[in-house]
């Protein structure tokens, strides 16, 4: 209907409408209309005759709406007639729950509220949510299987994960397209001296080599292909041990996956005390030197660490030495130590100095045990580095030197007032552009988040060229 | 759309940059926020809305990438899951309350806020599966339409180092069944307004029936709209507080530096679908 170009009904429009009749519309615009008295009494219902009503909303005529609705909508409810008696007459619909009933369940109403001028008494119109509620029912319904389903499978991985635990044999998972790790076992990360979190994500070519392979993915895929293949023999990249790799090929969810479980050849019976192998990388991948010698003071074994301590290029040219060649106050420092270590079964935190082979003497603190190994008395020495400290205080001061320098280059070339402002201004754009990033781009949460106007924000976001106008805007 | 402008590549920028960023770390560091949360403990109220906003947006995947985007900042995943997502659902809850966000609209929200629960739920896999401190059992009844609640806590629960057998929409049937299987340390009951007090009565009842000593805590939105739950559905304890009901289990020994006394703003309790 028109009324002078403007859609909107104007009074004159309207024809008059017989009571019986308005009754009989007002039944068919909503599924079910309710007159309710100001203070909620229910005063009338009315139903569509289409609407297939549970039984008993006769029996709401004379009682509070109230009584009829769930606990959670009695406030709702209760909440929107104080504001819509208080209003001009317009207020958002309300969606209430009517209770279930013996014979029928809880259902859900909008219901749009219209004054009609009889004593104050209120039109309820109200669509029925049913429908709705019935996927909303299904969608919980599958929300809630797909926690249990979510539950089983924290399950498996729980028995996956003791599995790989208690699986002595160096175990990883990788990925046929990419050759990454994409899980291991404990004992793989003793092997690699890694944390499993370094491990997962590092590339299999990365910690392995086969000789003569340089596609090293592609050679052990196509081995595990091969039926009755032989196990490969790799070598770890890091510490060249030798490896014996056993692929299984298998797919999961459509992508190639690697089962690859190695064990050591290392010229003995093959480790199985998980401990032994954390000592064993102690002693070959730690940072601190470890000699054991006999009781005449001759070395037995030495590690990496201390060869490069000693700078010793080989093992060999330290073999049938006495360590006493090492120690600046000679067989004054082994007796000392020996004869404490024996005494107590250890000796903490002796100070002395290395002797290199060069000649050069190093600050280092040794601590030494006494035990017996295989019958045979030994004592271990960890030979810590104690100059090392020294530098390594050094270098936190270089970097506050650096920071420093930065501070005395800008003092030095421009004013105090120059120097605060360009801050500033720097912290600003930083701290926009997090805001932005953080809130997904959305002006009016960043610029709450930085406790700006939206104006103000738009201001600086164009003061920091941080707005970018589409060709097409 | 924003973008980012390179790097000032101006002459003192490289010197300012160094010294701003400094400035920037001594004022966090001096007694600053957790990342995410304000000084006070509460929610970032901006990061909250955007959260509730996208959880209901027509994009089925805005959701993920602000969470994503959250925690590439430094945001932790336990205070994403332990304080925004259930933040989020209270406040879809109001915005029903408010008839500002229809139940439709609540219902996507809440299950898409779950599932972002679910796909952090991994960051916090039973910690000792050898040995584990004590065994837990969260249930929620059956017919219940509320399970976002039960989740999170299960996995508050889980990061506490206890190991958590989760029962949604569980029957006296069920319970009995799963108790006879195992001995839990306790039991945490879910309960939200819609649920039937009758049902909930009955679980109670079945855990008691199973063993009178082991503790039932009962606890959800169910609280803020019936004071006496504890007393009508006889659980021995109604919280939602984590360290409560595990001091009243005797299990406060497990606590450990959590998110869980952050506090939401006020006007945000309601009914969460």
């Amino acid at each position: 209907m028109m009324s002078q170009g403007d859609m909107v009904w104007s009074s004159g429009l309207i024809p008059m409408i017989e009571p019986e009749i308005v009754t009989e519309i007002i039944s068919r615009i909503g599924d079910l209309a309710l007159v309710i008295a100001q203070d909620g009494r229910v005063l009338g219902v009315l139903k569509n005759p289409n609407f297939k009503a549970r039984s008993g909303l006769g029996r709401l005529e004379g009682k509070p709406l109230t009584d009829d609705l769930t606990v959670e909508s009695v406030p709702k409810f209760e909440e929107r007639l104080k504001e819509f008696i208080k209003s001009d007459g317009s207020v958002r619909p309300v969606e209430l729950n009517h209770v279930e009933t013996a014979a029928d369940p809880e259902f859900p109403v909008r219901y749009s509220f219209h004054k009609i001028g009889t004593d104050g008494a209120i039109l309820l119109l109200g669509h029925d949510l049913r429908p709705i509620a019935e996927m909303q029912q299904q969608l919980v319904a599958a929300q809630i299987a797909l926690e249990k389903d979510y539950e089983a499978q924290r399950e498996y991985d729980t028995r996956l994960r003791v599995l790989m635990a208690a699986t002595e044999q160096a175990t990883l998972f990788v990925s046929g397209a990419t050759g990454e790790v994409m899980d291991c076992n404990p004992a793989a990360a003793t092997l690699f001296g890694r944390s499993r979190t370094d491990l997962v994500g590092a590339g299999l070519p990365d910690l392995i080599e086969v000789e003569g392979q340089k596609d090293l993915l592609a050679y052990v895929i196509r081995s595990a292909g091969e039926p009755g293949t032989a196990a490969i023999t790799s070598l770890t990249r890091k510490t060249q041990r030798t490896m014996t790799l056993s692929p299984t090929l298998f797919r999961s969810t459509g992508t190639q996956m690697l089962l690859c479980r190695l064990s050591q050849v290392d010229g003995g019976a093959a480790r199985s005390d998980i401990l032994r192998d954390q000592m064993v990388g102690l002693f070959e991948n730690g940072s601190d030197g470890i000699v054991f010698v006999n009781n005449a003071g001759s070395i037995l074994t030495a590690n990496d660490a201390f060869l490069r301590l000693a700078e010793v290029t080989h093992t060999q040219a330290i073999k049938g030495r006495s360590v006493v060649d090492f120690l600046s106050r000679g067989n004054v420092d082994l007796n000392v130590i020996r004869e404490n270590a024996a005494r107590t079964g250890s000796m903490r935190l002796y100070a002395t100095r290395l002797i290199n082979e060069h000649g050069a003497e190093i600050a280092v603190e040794i601590a030494t045990s006494h035990f017996s190994a295989g019958g045979v008395p030994v004592f271990a020495m960890v030979i810590r580095d104690a100059s090392r400290s020294e530098s390594m205080r050094s270098a936190g001061q270089q970097v506050t030197d650096v920071d420093m320098r930065s501070v005395i280059e800008l003092i030095g070339n421009q004013t105090l007032k120059e120097i605060v402002a360009k801050t500033t201004d720097v912290i600003e754009k930083m701290c926009i552009e997090t805001a932005v990033d953080l809130t997904s781009n959305n002006r009016v949460a960043a610029a709450e988040m930085l406790g700006l106007s939206r104006q103000s924000l738009y201001v600086k976001l164009r003061k920091y060229e941080l707005l970018h106008k589409e060709a097409d805007e | 759309m924003f973008r980012r402008l390179p790097p000032d590549q101006g002459q003192f920028g490289e010197e300012v940059s160094t010294v701003v960023k400094h400035a920037l770390a001594r004022a966090a560091g001096a007694g600053g926020p957790r990342a995410g949360l304000a000084r006070d403990g509460t929610v970032l109220r901006p990061l909250l809305d955007n959260i509730t906003d996208l959880s209901i947006a027509a994009t089925p995947h805005a959701l993920n990438d602000a969470l994503a985007r959250m925690m590439d900042a430094g945001i932790a995943p336990h205070v994403i899951a332990d304080v925004y997502i259930p933040a989020a659902a209270r406040q879809l809850g109001a915005g029903w309350v408010a008839d500002t966000i229809n139940f439709g609209a609540v219902t996507i929200g809440s299950a898409r806020l779950q599932g972002a629960l679910r796909r952090l739920g991994p960051a916090w896999q039973d910690q000792n599966v050898t040995h584990a401190a004590c065994f837990g059992l969260v249930a929620s009844v059956k017919g219940a339409q509320h399970t976002l609640g039960a989740c999170v806590f299960a996995g508050q629960l889980r990061r506490q180092g206890m190991s958590v057998q989760l029962e949604l929409a569980a029957t006296p049937q069920r319970l009995r069944q799963v108790l006879e299987e195992t001995h839990y340390n306790a039991v945490f009951l879910s309960a939200s307004p819609s649920d039937s007090l009758e049902n909930l009565s009955a679980m109670v009842q079945t855990i008691r029936q199973e063993s009178r000593t082991m503790p039932v805590v009962i606890g959800g939105s169910a609280l803020n709209f019936i004071p006496d739950l504890q007393d009508r559905t006889r659980a021995d304890i109604a919280t939602c507080d984590l360290e409560a009901a595990l001091a009243f289990c005797d299990l406060n020994h497990l606590l450990l530096p959590s998110v869980s006394g952050a506090v939401v703003p006020s006007g945000l309790r309601g009914d969460a679908r």
